[in-house]
């Protein structure tokens, strides 16, 4: 992945981030239908893999200010209502870029299954 | 949450101010459902690991960026990068230079056993602090000092050599006997001044050092005993010098025994000679200055006219001292 390459063109293709850190891929997942806090992608993460990954504060953060300097993701504006809010909290919704880089990851890894499969590696059922 | 704020101090200043807020409300969270004793540890075990393994890489990162940025502003103004480059290497070289000599003169210890006893003894009259000595001071200090257990003076010399290849000028020191054993070396090849060697009118004798040596004789062991001509006179070589030994500074390549005659004992007030001691065991720097200034006290007592107000000033070698 040509991270630097992505960052200094004007318009970096989504092939150039693949392949998706593991905690990048969840948080775009996370993302795919609205915005979140932190700890709201800290729980959906962890809910959808049934608790096998819980992404610690460090990974997230660290993770979330890549994908912004990237432009997988930006900070959305609209927040709830202040009462029902901790101000703390800063929201994040995925960008066009970072939906097509989780498209393309998607693609990689169904092609990754595919040839797997083909090898003879079919999960026991 | 106190302790888990002190904890993100671990993190670069950045990545705290723009995250640590946000990461202090997903830990009240978790720490709110966390129960139990075993799980609230748990929860600081992770924690801790998880501080600790993002921490290091992100110190990284922004080092890296810095390196980055740097090297880009570098290369879009190459000519700016060559004078930055050029001007930083200038400073490193006279940086270097200068700790070089500071090094040799002011902290590196001299390179023989004892260095640190060996002091340098100055008489002080008002005004100055470090004034040669007169050979009749000197040869009192001798007689009645007790912290030192040797002291010897040596007279800055220099003189032309001929009959060995070029004539050149060559720098050196009468030496007074016992003086090289005060510095703790002793000549490589041949023998040390005697006191027979510094008495007025005994032969005149040369030790030379290892470099005059092998330049005006080739390293030839037989150039003991032969003569060599400085300033007009023949001199006996009797010894050298090991490589690499230099005094009275860089440039000495020869010494001649000081031979101080009645008539060089006459007159207080010719103060030529530089002199050197070592502190007896036991004794330390404040108790020597204390016995000079007792010493100096009685002389400016016994001769008023040329001591009166002097006292001495004594002070560790390294620095200006004797080297090799």
């Amino acid at each position: 992945m040509d991270i630097l390459g992505a960052m200094t063109n004007s318009k970096p293709s989504a092939h150039d981030f693949l392949p998706l850190p593991l905690a990048t891929f969840h948080i775009l997942m996370s993302l795919a239908n609205g915005e979140r806090h932190g700890y709201a992608i800290i729980q959906d993460v962890s809910a959808r893999t049934d608790g096998a990954l819980e992404l610690s504060a460090g990974t997230l953060y660290r993770s979330i200010q890549r994908m912004l300097e990237q432009g997988l993701i930006v900070e959305a504006r609209r927040r709830p209502a202040s009462i029902r809010d901790d101000q703390r909290r800063r929201y994040y919704r995925v960008t066009p870029l970072g939906r097509d880089v989780a498209r393309a990851e998607t693609a990689r890894l169904l092609e990754l299954v595919q040839f797997a499969r083909a090898s003879g590696f079919v999960p026991a059922t | 949450m106190s302790v888990y704020r002190e904890l993100l101090r671990l993190y670069p200043a950045g990545f705290r101010n723009e995250y640590g807020e946000e990461m202090c409300a997903v830990f009240e969270e978790k720490r709110r459902r966390a129960s139990g004793f075993f799980q609230v540890s748990a929860l600081w075990v992770e924690v801790l690991f998880d501080v600790i393994r993002h921490a290091i890489p992100l110190h990284a990162d922004s080092v890296w960026q810095d390196l980055r940025y740097t090297g880009r502003s570098l290369l879009r103004a190459p000519v700016f990068a060559l004078t930055v480059v050029l001007v930083a290497a200038l400073g490193i070289g006279a940086n270097t230079a200068v700790f070089t000599v500071v090094d040799h003169v002011l902290i590196r210890p001299l390179p023989f056993q004892g260095a640190d006893r060996v002091v340098r003894v100055w008489e002080s009259p008002p005004g100055y602090t470090r004034m040669e000595v007169s050979p009749p001071n000197y040869r009192d200090w001798q007689s009645t000092v007790t912290s030192f257990d040797a002291m010897a003076a040596y007279n800055r010399t220099s003189a032309n050599v001929v009959g060995q290849g070029d004539p050149e000028r060559i720098q050196g020191a009468a030496l007074g006997a016992g003086l090289l054993p005060i510095l703790g070396v002793a000549p490589v090849l041949g023998r040390d001044f005697s006191e027979d060697d510094s008495v007025e009118g005994a032969p005149a004798t040369v030790i030379l050092s290892y470099g005059l040596w092998r330049r005006s004789f080739g390293g030839d062991p037989r150039a003991l005993g032969r003569t060599i001509v400085l300033d007009d006179e023949q001199h006996v070589i009797i010894g050298v010098m090991p490589p690499g030994f230099m005094f009275p500074d860089r440039r000495g390549e020869y010494w001649t025994a000081l031979q101080l005659g009645p008539n060089d004992y006459g007159d207080r007030n010719n103060n030529y000679l530089e002199v050197i001691a070592r502190l007896q065991d036991g004794v330390s720097l404040e108790m020597a200055r204390a016995e000079m200034a007792q010493v100096m006290r009685q002389l400016a007592i016994a001769h008023p006219a040329e001591n009166e107000s002097k006292t001495a000033t004594v002070k560790r070698c390294p620095g200006r001292a004797p080297s090799h």
